[in-house]
């Protein structure tokens, strides 16, 4: 081999190099990292939306409703499941759990949050939903014809799961509609 | 192929560039920025609903309505004043506000405990259950009925179904021996028993008084009902008109009470019912007094009024309290010309009962104005109209122990007129001069750490032969009992709140558990059924009840069955604005809804107690106010004239006044409690820094008596008087009278939490106790002290 | 005063020195309504956090001439035209005025610990955080979810209970209404004060009671001559009160 050839050869040789490096970086961060950064974490017990609505025909303000004092109860209490889950009523596996596991020993479900923000964080449901008449699916899944509740994935670094709004998203919707950004509107 | 340095330089270089090309260097670094605002390890607290619950304060005798915020129904998280209670009108005061440290303190107690040790050692409490513990009890009670005199109680409440329930259980296991903590209501009973033949506690129409004057009361620094005062004075100084309330405080040390007056008058501690006569003499010299009143319903006026010529003339007061004589005049003349007029009485906070001659001197001041049992004047509390419960049931043991002497000696023939004579029992029992065997009971009080003299206290409790506490807290006396039976807290617990101290209207308060008892506690009024019922017998007998709830509601059964009364349901409401005799009209129809709107705002009201009519007023021989009161010689006591009149009769502070060249004088104040429990972390945090410094309390002394000794602003010192020795620091001001050291109370606890164990030192440790020859009465107001720098 | 006087909002405060009794429940409801931490001694005044500071003041003079005044203080949320001290002087946009409340806000999160807000504030109204704050297990239990809790390192200070103006408004919207009763919104010190010496309102709104009580002859404000315009006024008929009001703090 002559020198020039060596000289060509480890060129082409470093720069497959280069696009080996390029494409693992890229195969890292791109599907690597998603995977490393977020644990999946499963609901305690599977809650069927769609079930509850045409067989038990609740509503969704059964559940998720205002406080009288303007409060968003947000995901039910034990106490509403027992209304009719005193006992096991069908035939599911997920309900007879929710009796032995949770309505017996008179323990709270510990639901794993789709869309939990930080305790510095007080996002006023009232104001967007009824004074703003934003549609709950703008932010939260469709959940209508739920039949399984999804896994949640949830980022080992900041403890979020991996659907929560970010501030600019507040920030820039609260500016768009000349509503006030100060911090403490949201943040105390 | 070589792997050169090129080429691995690429191999990086595509590297870094994929990377910065995908999300993971600008995800890192936005999650790490969110990371660090991630605060895991500092408490998060769960969030739900919130309501709100209303219930009644029970921290101290003062009755305020309180609203407590829980969120699920679960966490107490907040406590405000519930504005449709009267007595607070929506008002809290600091340690009412700060009563969640109480419900969630670490020095609560988990479940009934048995010492299995040395008495005070806290690793030799051994939990027990609740059927051990009132096993243990029960058989020790039983056995020790033979003597029936063994048994007392020592109850921190004066007034309320528990505190009855208590006297009741000793009435019908047959011992007479019931005592409450010593306080000024003992003088004033006393001395409303003698002068006017009942000895119901006293109440004020301060919301209509358009002068107050206060002998040594810390009427804004919690005398009496402390909402209720501060409510009152906020309401005094609302007034804009010219005819607005003047406040005159008579005492000692510039507190704050005596800055925020409109006058304040400094006396020497102690003389400040000297002050009174003093007035009092003006008044009648000058005739200033309302002649149809004292002319009457009044007997033994003359008699006074000779007293007040030959001992009282502004010129003696003025050498006794050393006020000047013109001030003295002025002062009187001001009393007697503005209608209505008050006099207040009760040293400090009025936990300490005084002679009862300073009593019947403020007393005097009153009736010479014209001010008794008028609007704006000094009247007794109404009595609330609970229905009674059935008569004790008495077997021949407890009818021999309704005939057995006290063990205070109240009501035998050295002290005919008192009903108890708590130091005479300390002392007795100290000197082991009472009965081997004794059993203690020590409900809602902690006399080991709040008793002027507290070591005395200490070595009469090594006296007795078991000590059982009912404390919810792990408090000084608490530590030192054999037997505890741990009550809920307040907030955890039903309870009646009779009519606070000071008030002129009839208030009802219920307290409402807000949320289940946090610990295996047991309601003391349910612990005495349980026992009673074990007993059995006519014990049994006198407590047919079921539980505590059922024998509540049996009294407040009472209210319902009056044709007047109110459930407070709205805020605002001034029952003093109504007027006193004034009908009010029910909003409830029966008993059951009378209870649900109890239960829900936790307060009833009424004014339909009129203002005694002259003919009904006085129960006394003569059937009139008597300045002579002839009650004392009836059951006795002997002396000269001036013994049944109002006086000035000092019970000399103990120890030379060359040894101890300074005067000693304890101050309460809003920033430390002096009740049952320690002050909670909030209290204490609030604090000045020439209060409390580290763990050094500080006394008050004026500059000028600092400079004498030698001592500047922080110094240390060496504080002695005959009965001990604390070391504090001193802070100089010119609030203190020279020759004067304030000392504050409610510091220097060993026990509780470490937020308020060894902080400061408690004065009742150097605090001497006197009693009035008569009555029994302690005075502690006044101490000999010498000060030197350590 | 900056804001839009016609419509606008100011939140502001009055306080009667004369009617305060010197109690300090205003303080003591703060901190439970405020999640303040406590520390086993709070002695070293430096460091304690008190978001409502009780003063002590005397007016000097001798026995028995003396007299002494509490007088609270809490953050006096300056209206400061353009900016209050604190905010002008914040590298991270943690603390702003809000425009539409007067309110001067603090977020902790995103507070860095330099503490130029504290050196710049007149009225040492702002607190650091020494140490990570801890409250005994079971007292975990008492705090509220309406104020997040702090960490060390970082500042903080009085919001005029802002979290109740919020809920407030949440109340206020389910009901239908874009506007708050007078009375709607009170912070935890002025609900608390047994001698009702403290009263709360808009500034701007002429009929309000905190109107009309900051142009009572005897209302002042602490160290008005720097001009940080405090929307917390005082009222004292005494002199020394007035004089000493703008030195001792």
């Amino acid at each position: 081999m002559t020198e020039e050839n060596k000289k060509h050869d480890s060129g082409l040789l470093g720069w497959l190099l280069f696009v080996v490096g390029f494409a693992g970086a890229l195969f890292v961060g791109w599907v690597v990292f998603p995977q490393l950064l977020y644990t999946t974490e499963y609901q305690p017990i599977n809650y069927n939306h769609q079930i509850h609505q045409e067989e038990a025909g609740l509503s969704c303000e059964d559940c998720h409703y205002f406080r009288e004092d303007g409060t968003y109860a947000g995901k039910p209490m034990l106490s509403a499941c027992v209304e009719c889950h005193g006992e096991v009523q069908g035939e599911t596996e997920d309900e007879e759990r929710l009796v032995s596991e949770f309505v017996e020993p008179e323990k709270e479900i510990p639901w794993v949050s789709y869309t939990r923000q930080p305790d510095n964080v007080f996002f006023s449901h009232v104001a967007h939903v009824k004074m703003a008449e934003m549609a709950c699916s703008v932010c939260h899944r469709d959940v209508e014809n739920e039949i399984k509740a999804p896994p949640v994935k949830i980022n080992r670094l900041t403890g979020y799961p991996i659907e929560i709004m970010k501030m600019h998203v507040c920030e820039d919707c609260h500016a768009r509609e000349n509503v006030s950004n100060s911090c403490d509107t949201c943040h105390h | 192929m070589k792997l050169d340095r090129r080429a691995f330089v690429k191999l990086i270089a595509g590297g870094v560039g994929g990377t910065l090309l995908s999300p993971l260097p600008w995800k890192l670094a936005d999650d790490t920025a969110i990371w660090t605002q991630n605060w895991f390890w500092r408490p998060s607290p769960e969030r739900g609903g919130a309501s709100t619950v209303n219930t009644v304060c029970q921290l101290c005798p003062g009755g305020c309505g309180i609203s407590v915020r829980l969120i699920n129904d679960r966490n107490a998280v907040n406590i405000d004043g519930n504005p449709t209670h009267p007595v607070n009108q929506g008002g809290i005061c600091p340690l009412g506000a700060a009563g969640l440290q109480f419900l969630y303190g670490p020095s609560r107690i988990e479940t009934p405990l048995q010492q299995t040790g040395k008495r005070g050692d806290l690793k030799t409490f051994k939990p027990i259950s609740w059927d051990e513990a009132l096993q243990i009890l029960a058989s020790q009670l039983q056995k020790m009925r033979q003597q029936t005199t063994g048994l007392v109680c020592v109850s921190g409440k004066s007034e309320g179904t528990v505190p009855e329930l208590f006297s009741r259980f000793l009435q019908a296991y047959g011992s007479p021996n019931y005592l409450t903590m010593p306080a000024a209501a003992d003088a004033q009973a006393l001395g409303s028993l003698v002068s006017q033949g009942t000895s119901s506690p006293i109440g004020y129409d301060l919301e209509n008084a358009k002068m107050v004057m206060s002998f040594g009361c810390s009427y804004i620094e919690g005398w009496t009902a402390p909402s209720r005062m501060m409510a009152a004075f906020g309401g005094w100084r609302s007034q804009t008109n010219r005819s607005r309330t003047r406040t005159v405080q008579v005492e000692a040390r510039g507190s704050l009470s005596a800055s925020k007056a409109d006058e304040w008058v400094a006396v020497v501690p102690g003389t400040e019912a000297a002050l009174a006569l003093g007035l009092a003499q003006v008044i009648v010299s000058e005739g200033l007094y309302d002649r149809s009143f004292i002319g009457q319903h009044t007997h033994g006026f003359e008699e006074f009024r000779s007293l007040l010529r030959r001992d009282y003339t502004p010129e003696k007061v003025a050498g006794i309290t050393q006020v000047d004589k013109s001030k003295i005049v002025a002062l009187a003349r001001d009393f007697a010309r503005t209608k209505p007029a008050v006099a207040l009485h009760g040293l400090g906070q009025g936990r300490m009962p005084g002679s009862v001659y300073d009593f019947l001197a403020v007393q005097s001041l009153n009736a010479l104005v014209g001010s008794l049992h008028q609007a704006g004047g000094m009247s007794r509390k109404p009595q609330l109209p609970l229905a009674p419960w059935p008569e004790v049931v008495l077997d021949a043991t407890s009818l021999r122990g309704k005939s057995a002497p006290r063990v205070d000696g109240a009501g035998g023939s050295q002290f005919p007129l008192s009903t108890q004579v708590f130091y005479n029992f300390v002392n007795k029992a100290k000197e082991g001069r009472v009965q081997p065997g004794v059993m203690l009971w020590v409900y809602e009080a902690n006399p080991v750490h709040n008793l002027a003299d507290a070591q005395s206290f200490t070595a009469a409790l090594e006296k007795m032969e078991t000590v059982v506490s009912f404390s919810s807290f792990m408090d000084e006396t608490t530590q030192l009992a054999d037997l505890v039976l741990p009550g809920p807290t307040y907030l955890e617990r039903l309870e009646d709140v009779p009519t606070p101290p000071g008030l002129q209207y009839r208030v009802f308060g219920l307290s409402n558990p807000v949320l289940n008892p946090r610990f295996e506690t047991r309601h003391p009024g349910d612990v005495l059924i349980q026992l009673a019922k074990s007993l059995g017998g006519s014990v049994a007998a006198s407590f047919p009840w079921s539980d505590y709830e059922a024998a509540l509601r049996e009294r407040v059964k009472g209210l319902a069955n009056v044709p007047s009364g109110r459930v407070a349901d709205e805020p605002g409401i001034e029952p003093w604005n109504v007027g006193l005799g004034q009908n009010l009209e029910p909003n409830y129809g029966s008993f059951d809804e009378l209870w649900e709107k109890l239960t829900e705002y936790g307060c009833w009201f009424d004014t339909s107690e009129p203002m005694p009519s002259w003919d009904s007023a006085f129960k006394t021989p003569t059937g009139k106010f008597e300045f002579f009161c002839q009650k004392m010689r009836q059951v006795g006591i002997e002396g000269s004239i001036v013994t049944y009149l109002p006086h000035y009769a000092p019970v000399e502070p103990a120890g030379d006044t060359n040894t101890y060249p300074l005067v000693l004088v304890p101050y309460e104040s809003m920033a430390i409690t002096n009740g049952p429990v320690a002050n909670p972390p909030f209290m204490t945090k609030l604090l000045f820094d020439f209060q409390l410094k580290g763990n050094d309390s500080f006394v008050e002394i004026n500059p000028e008596t600092a400079g004498r000794a030698g001592l500047r602003e922080g110094d240390r010192v060496e504080l002695q008087t005959e009965r001990g020795t604390v070391k504090v620091r001193v802070h100089l001001t010119q609030a203190a009278r020279p020759g004067v050291v304030f000392i504050p109370t409610g510091l220097g606890h060993t026990a509780f939490d470490s937020f308020i164990k060894g902080k400061g030192v408690n004065a009742n440790e150097i605090l001497v106790v006197r009693q009035e020859q008569i009555t029994g009465l302690a005075t502690w107001w006044d101490t000999r002290v010498k000060i030197s720098k350590i | 005063m900056s804001g839009n006087k016609a419509n606008g909002i100011r939140y502001g405060m009055v306080i009667d020195v004369d009617k305060c009794t010197g109690c300090m429940a205003c303080s003591v409801a703060c901190q439970q309504e405020n999640n303040v931490s406590f520390r086993e001694d709070e002695t070293n005044k430096l460091r304690s956090i008190t978001w409502l500071e009780v003063y002590s003041l005397d007016n000097g003079k001798s026995y028995p001439e003396h007299r002494q005044a509490y007088l609270p203080r809490p953050c006096l949320h300056c209206d400061t035209p353009p900016y209050p001290p604190c905010t002008f002087v914040c590298p991270v946009n943690a603390t702003q005025r809000d425009e539409e409340t007067g309110l001067v806000n603090h977020i902790p999160v995103r507070c860095i610990g330099c503490r130029y807000c504290i050196s710049a504030c007149s009225y040492h109204a702002r607190y650091f955080n020494w140490w990570d704050p801890k409250w005994p297990k079971p007292m975990e239990e008492m705090l509220t979810p309406d104020v997040s809790t702090r960490m060390r390192g970082v500042v903080e200070k009085c919001t005029m209970c802002v979290h109740r103006l919020q809920l407030a408004k949440e109340k206020a919207f389910i009901e239908g209404r874009r506007e708050l009763h007078e009375g709607e919104y009170v912070p935890a010190c002025v609900e608390a004060c047994p001698a009702k010496a403290m009263t709360f309102g808009n500034l701007f709104d002429s009929h309000s009671e905190v109107a009309k009580l900051a142009k009572s002859p005897h209302a002042f404000r602490l160290l008005e001559r720097l001009g940080t315009e405090p929307k917390v006024y005082y009222l004292s008929t005494q002199d020394w009160i007035r004089k000493l009001s703008d030195n001792v703090i």
